[in-house]
């Protein structure tokens, strides 16, 4: 197409208009309007944010969830009790044990708290998942309560469950560990009994999932039960339900003490002592 | 020449400086602003009725702030009355601009995915929502669907003197007698100028009310979700009387009885007998004819009914199942029936469901006739050697049915047109 020599001229004076206009930088207000700082936020920024800088969402955010399924945001009288418990339970014990930098350098920046459960479509419930090692969210908040101690230490686990993902996500654990039960793993887990799980060599029926769930299944469970009871639990398997449990057991220590320099006995004994005191408040 | 008028056009908008200096981001902000001080100008608070997708409609008073925390109350729960919550929201630009209700309040228990919370659909709750885009709005409303499940949320400013009430604990109060008042006096009516009387049935489950009214010789029917309000009960659709449209039911509290109001108060009268023919209801207000796994619990069964009955559960125990738990009749709105049996393992003490589906029609002489029976699940037809002499008495014959009187409370009896001496009764729920 030719254009002529006036429709030049036009172009060319409605695009110095265009560009004539004084630069303004660019604002992006649109998105949350500032609301007044809460006490449950100045808490969460003077525990987690200011020393760890972990960003707690407790307020709805659904670009933070899964879109396709039902979920509720937690109560608010629950966010406060819970960051505690996890703070005392899963922060204090690894920054005793591996360092303050430790914790700092590993823990996942984005904590997302959703009030109920996530629901799948097999019948199962998804209690919390890690997303690359940057975020974790818990769900099913709503029920927790200290005098529920099974729920209490049932949510534990599942910090622990993730925050082990970020280690041996950052650091992987022995390919020997994969082959210790390998015809085990199966999508189909959850129709496996506790039992049953225990006889084929795995410390829980989500176990079997994978060689990763198991390796931080085992890592959960060592750090949330305590050890007569974690032993108790072994030694109801099978003779080599126990013989595998006990291999898998001997190289999360392992892996704590080579990958990152952590006694995991320490470790252990410290959380434990966390959970004992924050489900039982009566202890010292 | 059209087309210099085009560049001519687009040098005008570029110098336009109104246009040019509102960047989208500003526009956006400052309409979200506008609903946000649309919802704080309300002194006292906002009526809410919020339509869900699965379960009934409920109503909110709600109280917003400038600090983006909303307090409510509800006509959920007779906590959800006269306990408010507290809790954040907030106005905020999702695909449209939205209000989210961001932490945990009376509006979540509708979403609550957890039966245990609110009796909803395990992983759906009620198909509710609590973010919702704006769609209109008026000097003294506003009009919102939810953001996943479109479900309805209309707000409408509330007076002062209503405000107040919202805070009593009159709701709540009003909320537990109505129930007590509905589930003691199953059979309510109202006068009409012709002295004919309309029957009124109230479902609190599912809050609806049905309303039917005589017209020659049959009866016309109204249902419409209502809500809870600190006066009584809020229908969603009005319901015409006595050339009025009735939009709420009042509550005497002294007198313990609902009442409307055309130019006078018109009281809903508690009647001892059903007076709305039986074969109107079923499918609306009676949803299920329950028989009891006893068959010498209720009156009205004929001994040829009898036999067949102790026929199918003597054949129910021959295979290791205790034999009926309850049998229940549902009837459908859309005609559809489902004979549902529940049987127990005598071994494992598993329930069982053996269910046979039916259509059902209402004959010009009010005569229910069961047809079609089609396939029934795995476990009717692994059982329906059992099964077929009760099917076969039921399938393809029609049925007078009326009410039978049982003490205070009235069954449902069918009388088999073919066979009279084939009858049998049941409870109605």
């Amino acid at each position: 197409m030719r254009l002529s020599v006036p429709t030049y001229l036009i172009v060319f004076l409605a695009f110095s208009f265009l560009q004539c206009q004084p630069e303004e930088p660019l604002t992006f207000d649109y998105l949350p309007p500032a609301t007044t700082s809460t006490e449950i936020d100045q808490w969460l920024l003077a525990e987690y944010t200011t020393p760890y800088n972990i960003w707690v969402d407790y307020k709805w955010r659904p670009y933070e969830v899964d879109p396709n399924r039902v979920l509720v945001p937690p109560k608010e009288s629950v966010v406060m009790p819970v960051m505690q418990l996890i703070k005392d339970t899963w922060i204090q014990p690894y920054a005793e044990n591996a360092g303050e930098d430790f914790i700092k350098q590993l823990a996942p920046k984005h904590f997302v708290l959703v009030g109920s459960a996530q629901y799948n479509n097999d019948g199962t419930i998804v209690l919390g998942e890690a997303e690359s090692g940057r975020k974790v969210t818990l769900f099913k908040l709503n029920d927790f309560s200290l005098a529920n101690t099974t729920e209490t230490v049932e949510m534990l686990h599942t910090i622990h469950h993730e925050f082990a993902h970020i280690m041996h996500q950052t650091i992987l654990y022995p390919q020997a560990y994969k082959q210790l039960t390998p015809q085990g793993y199966t999508a189909s887990w959850y129709n496996t009994s506790n039992e049953d799980a225990l006889d084929l060599g795995f410390i829980s029926p989500y176990a079997r999932a994978s060689a990763d769930e198991d390796f931080v299944e085992m890592i959960a469970a060592m750090l949330t039960m305590s050890s007569e009871a974690f032993d108790d639990k072994v030694n109801s398997a099978s003779p080599a339900g126990k013989a595998s449990l006990l291999e898998k057991k001997a190289m999360v220590v392992n892996y704590f003490k080579t990958a990152w320099n952590i006694d995991f006995q320490l470790l252990r004994a410290s959380t434990y002592a966390a959970i004992e005191r924050a489900t039982n408040p009566g202890l010292l | 020449m059209k087309r210099w008028y085009c560049w001519m056009l687009i040098g005008q908008i570029a110098c336009n400086g109104d246009l040019a200096e509102v960047s989208p981001d500003a526009r956006v902000t400052k309409l979200l602003e506008a609903h946000q001080s649309k919802l704080t100008s309300a002194s006292h608070g906002w009526l809410g009725v919020l339509q869900t997708q699965s379960g009934p409609s409920y109503s909110f008073c709600l109280q917003f702030s400038d600090d983006g925390r909303v307090q409510m109350w509800s006509d959920i729960s007779r906590d959800c009355a006269e306990s408010p919550s507290l809790s954040s929201y907030s106005v905020r630009a999702a695909l449209k601009p939205s209000l989210s209700f961001d932490s945990y309040s009376h509006l979540h228990l509708l979403s609550d995915p957890d039966p245990a919370v609110n009796q909803g659909v395990p992983g759906q709750g009620y198909s509710s929502d609590f973010e919702f885009s704006f769609v209109r709005e008026t000097e003294d409303s506003v009009i919102l669907l939810g953001n996943h499940h479109n479900s309805s949320l209309v707000l409408v400013k509330l007076s002062e003197n209503a405000f107040n009430l919202w805070r009593s604990e009159r709701m709540g109060n009003y909320i537990t007698a109505i129930d007590a008042h509905v589930k003691g006096n199953p059979y309510l009516t109202i006068l009409n100028e012709d002295n004919s009387k309309t029957g009124v049935f109230l479902d609190l489950v599912e809050k609806t009310l049905h309303a039917y009214t005589p017209v020659g010789n049959t009866y016309q029917q109204f249902s419409t979700h209502f809500v809870f309000t600190p006066e009584g009960i809020s229908l969603l659709t009005a319901f015409r009387y006595d050339g009025h449209d009735i939009q709420a039911l009042y509550f005497d509290a002294l007198n313990q009885l609902l009442y409307l109001r055309t130019d006078r108060r018109v009281d809903v009268k508690t009647s001892a007998e059903p007076i709305v023919p039986l074969h109107y209801l079923l499918g609306t207000v009676y949803t299920l004819i329950d028989l009891p796994h006893n068959p010498l619990e209720l009156p009205g069964w004929s001994y040829e009914f009898r036999t067949d009955w102790l026929y199918m559960a003597n054949g129910f125990y021959s295979c290791c199942l205790l034999g009926t738990g309850n049998t229940a009749f549902r009837f459908n709105e859309n005609q559809t029936l489902q004979l549902d049996i529940l049987v127990q393992s005598t071994v494992t003490g598993t329930w069982y469901l053996l269910r046979y589906p039916f259509r059902y029609d209402f004959l010009p002489d009010n005569t229910l006739l069961l047809t079609g029976a089609g396939e029934g699940n795995p476990n009717g037809e692994y059982l329906r050697y059992y099964t077929t002499r009760l099917l076969e008495e039921l399938v393809g014959h029609r049925f007078h049915i009326t009410y039978q009187a049982d003490g205070r409370q009235y069954l449902a009896s069918l009388q088999s047109v073919s066979h009279p001496e084939f009858t049998f009764t049941g409870h109605l729920r």
